[in-house]
């Protein structure tokens, strides 16, 4: 790393105030080198050893299964004795046969991303929200309750976030094909002119 | 003092786009926040369900207007992922390239609109003025002004064109010595000082919670740039520096993307002078994705951290495309962020977080 | 005509919507008998005919992609689309066109109708790209309708994705023709009686 950017991140800039955050601790974290994704995966092993197919894909990429009713605790280890912070994403797929739920965590210590899904069943699948554990998590369950009709239990606002709060449909399950437009919404269109 | 509730959009100066923002306002402090966004959500995973993997560069381009190539980038790298492709040294240097042209493109927007929120409209006009130089290399190098359909599954469409490297160096050199002048706009003034500093602070462990990404989350003082910490491209083998300010306000949102244009000028200089001769298109790339195959790529956005989950199932169309915007998630953030400020400093918080409602509602 | 609240029969009054009523139909027969009607025309048309069209005030309002096109690009310096006099202002009630720069999803429709109404009269509607005029790319989603024209009446369509801003002029050079074509200021006295 050069001069110049070593400089820059002193952060000796012309500021007009005190700092307010202290951040060396974080700081430190990172220039020092995170974990790497072998020991994560000893970490991960250790922490749960019921976990039988957790494997790295891709490099900084773990994947696992979770199964539904182990969820919370499971987040709640992931936060709070491995420093899974943030997460990154969840999203939804429809398996035609179950729904999956998936959730990708980054930290701020270790390199590899977690990835792991919770399966569903076809009829009204439903899970526990893990609004409690992240708050990031709140609008990304909004948009796959939204996208796909996966109820999540105690939630604090479970409405619709994309489409109008009179659509009926489900957009991007399977069963709904591209193309196929509300009737109702069209026909409002028609009377406004 | 009575509480009431005030609605700011779908159309409202604030909002840079179409999004309704529900303050509840004790006196003129702000007490509650509800974002409601969706005007604009058109489907895009849907109808890239039923398209072939070319055929959504351009849908992916159509996902951010301000960042268009960035995102049809993250695109293409997911399909790579996908199917296996590495496209060859001088493609990676060329996307390394134009994505850096691209983030410049897109802090010179939000300056000159955040600069216009704060009310000063001589702002808006200078950092326009330099984002159209930018916009003509990417015009040369691509034939679009804004949307690029540049990238392409194993490569880039064309190589650059004769004169490119000067024309960029030249450019480079101008906006250098305009970054100075805007600071000296921006930084030297009072008035723009007393709207920003202390005004809409998010502390780290709070953005971490809530997830926002990128420069947002720099401001509050955690260094994490993907293009370090998850490297892609040839990130890894460029010199650059992550920009980091530690007070978390408005302010520091400003100097942040200040300061990474800086570096972004820097990595072009770097990645023009490295960028080795050779083909610019992988041989024998593959039409279809493998079955059961599922990726997870996440690249650094102007904006954040975005990432894009893809399922391969066979055919020359993907099973299922999840975009996750780093926009959506920092408006779902925006109530933490109000709360406690005064209903006049709405315009130059929701500005400094670079809202961009085409890749928030898809 | 009404009675006071005294009951007193003796003053009588109009009511403020039946004095504008009057004093209309008096004004109108007046100009008409008398010929005013077309002298002022004859002085005055061009010239309001001519600050219509050169005084274009767009509503501020971005949907999409073509919003950084039509009202950032073109009001920037390079193409500064104040030399024709288009400066666009944030409340609908001070514009008198509405560029539709994105596509209109079934939540947006009645919003942007209202917007519309918001609009004082001469106002026009200008459907900027390829999601305005047809849905564009997401012409089959569930959620965009097929062009603003199922919604509203649509004066000028412009085509691109987006449109670069020279497109947008060519477009706006066009309108203004129309304006002219269409005696727009003209002191029309007849129109307003069939209405």
């Amino acid at each position: 790393m050069s001069e110049r950017t070593e400089a820059i991140e002193q952060g000796q800039r012309d500021h007009h105030k005190p700092e307010l955050f202290e951040t060396d601790t974080l700081k430190h974290n990172l220039q020092t080198g995170m974990t790497g994704e072998q020991e994560v995966l000893q970490m991960l092993k250790g922490k749960f050893p019921d976990i039988e197919d957790m494997k790295i894909t891709l490099p900084r990429r773990i994947e696992f299964k979770v199964p539904a009713e182990k969820l919370i605790e499971t987040c709640n280890i992931l936060k709070n004795d491995m420093d899974y912070k943030g997460v990154s994403f969840i999203s939804g797929v429809d398996r035609r046969t179950g729904f999956d739920v998936t959730y990708m965590l980054f930290s701020l210590s270790h390199s590899p991303v977690l990835v792991f899904t919770v399966s569903l069943p076809k009829d009204e699948p439903s899970i526990h929200t893990v609004c409690g554990v992240w708050r990031a998590a709140n609008w990304y369950e909004r948009e796959i309750y939204d996208m796909f009709g996966i109820n999540f239990e105690n939630h604090p606002d479970l409405r619709r976030i994309m489409l109008r709060d009179d659509a009926d449909f489900f957009p991007l399950r399977k069963t709904y094909k591209l193309n196929d437009k509300p009737k109702k919404w069209q026909e409002e269109c028609r009377r406004v002119q | 003092m009575a509480e009431m509730w005030v609605n700011m959009g779908p159309q409202h100066p604030m909002t840079h786009g179409l999004w309704t923002l529900k303050v509840k306002i004790d006196g003129e402090t702000i007490t509650d926040a509800i974002p409601e966004v969706g005007y604009l959500h058109r489907g895009i995973e849907k109808i890239m369900e039923n398209r072939t993997f070319p055929q959504s560069i351009p849908l992916a381009d159509r996902l951010c207007y301000g960042s268009a190539h960035s995102w049809s980038s993250l695109y293409v790298f997911t399909v790579e992922d996908l199917m296996g492709v590495v496209a060859p040294e001088r493609a990676q240097y060329i996307r390394v390239i134009t994505l850096e042209i691209q983030r410049i493109i897109n802090h010179l927007l939000w300056l000159a609109a955040y600069a216009a929120d704060l009310g000063i409209l001589t702002m808006f006009l200078y950092p326009m003025r330099e984002r159209e130089l930018f916009m003509d290399l990417m015009q040369m190098i691509s034939g679009g002004r804004l949307m690029y359909d540049y990238t392409r599954i194993g490569g880039v469409r064309n190589d650059t064109p004769d004169r490119f490297e000067e024309e960029t160096l030249k450019q480079i050199a101008v906006l250098e010595q305009k970054l100075q002048e805007y600071e000296g706009m921006m930084d030297d003034n009072d008035m723009i000082l007393m709207r920003t500093m202390d005004v809409g602070i998010l502390r780290p462990d709070d953005a971490i919670d809530l997830g926002v990404t990128g420069p947002n989350l720099r401001a509050s003082g955690v260094p994490y740039d993907l293009r370090r910490h998850d490297p892609y491209l040839v990130y890894d083998k460029l010199d650059f520096a992550i920009c980091v300010e530690k007070r978390g306000d408005c302010y520091s949102r400003y100097r942040v993307r200040m300061n990474e244009m800086r570096e972004s000028m820097s990595i072009i200089k770097q990645a023009l002078k490295d960028m080795p001769a050779g083909p610019i298109m992988a041989q024998n790339v593959p039409k279809k994705a493998p079955k059961g195959s599922e990726v997870f790529t996440r690249t650094a956005d102007p904006r954040g951290d975005s990432s894009i989950h893809m399922i391969g199932n066979g055919t020359d169309k993907p099973y299922r495309v999840d975009i996750k915007s780093p926009a959506f998630i920092n408006i779902s953030a925006s109530p933490t962020i109000l709360i406690g400020n005064r209903i006049a400093d709405v315009p130059s918080i929701m500005g400094s977080i670079d809202v961009c409602i085409g890749e928030t509602d898809r | 005509m009404d009675l006071d609240e005294t009951g007193d029969a003796t003053v009588a009054m109009l009511n403020s919507e039946d004095f504008l009523d009057w004093f209309d139909d008096i004004t109108r027969r007046f100009l008409k008998n008398t010929k005013i009607d077309k002298a002022v025309n004859y002085v005055t048309t061009d010239f309001f005919n001519w600050a219509q069209r050169n005084s274009i005030y767009p509503l501020h309002f971005g949907i999409a992609c073509c919003a950084l096109e039509s009202p950032m690009a073109t009001f920037g310096p390079r193409f500064d689309m104040e030399r024709f006099g288009v400066l666009p202002r944030s409340s609908p009630r001070q514009c008198d066109m509405l560029i539709v720069n994105g596509p209109v999803s079934y939540k947006l429709a009645k919003k942007l109708v209202t917007l519309y109404e918001q609009m004082p009269e001469p106002k026009w509607v200008m459907a900027m790209g390829e999601c305005s005029i047809s849905g564009g790319p997401f012409w089959e989603s569930y959620n965009i309708i097929e062009g603003v024209d199922k919604i509203m009446k649509v004066d000028i369509y412009i085509a691109g994705c987006p449109p670069r801003p020279e497109a947008f002029f060519d477009g706006l050079f066009k309108f203004q023709e129309m304006i002219r074509d269409n005696k727009q200021g003209m002191f029309n006295l007849d129109a307003e009686v069939e209405k």
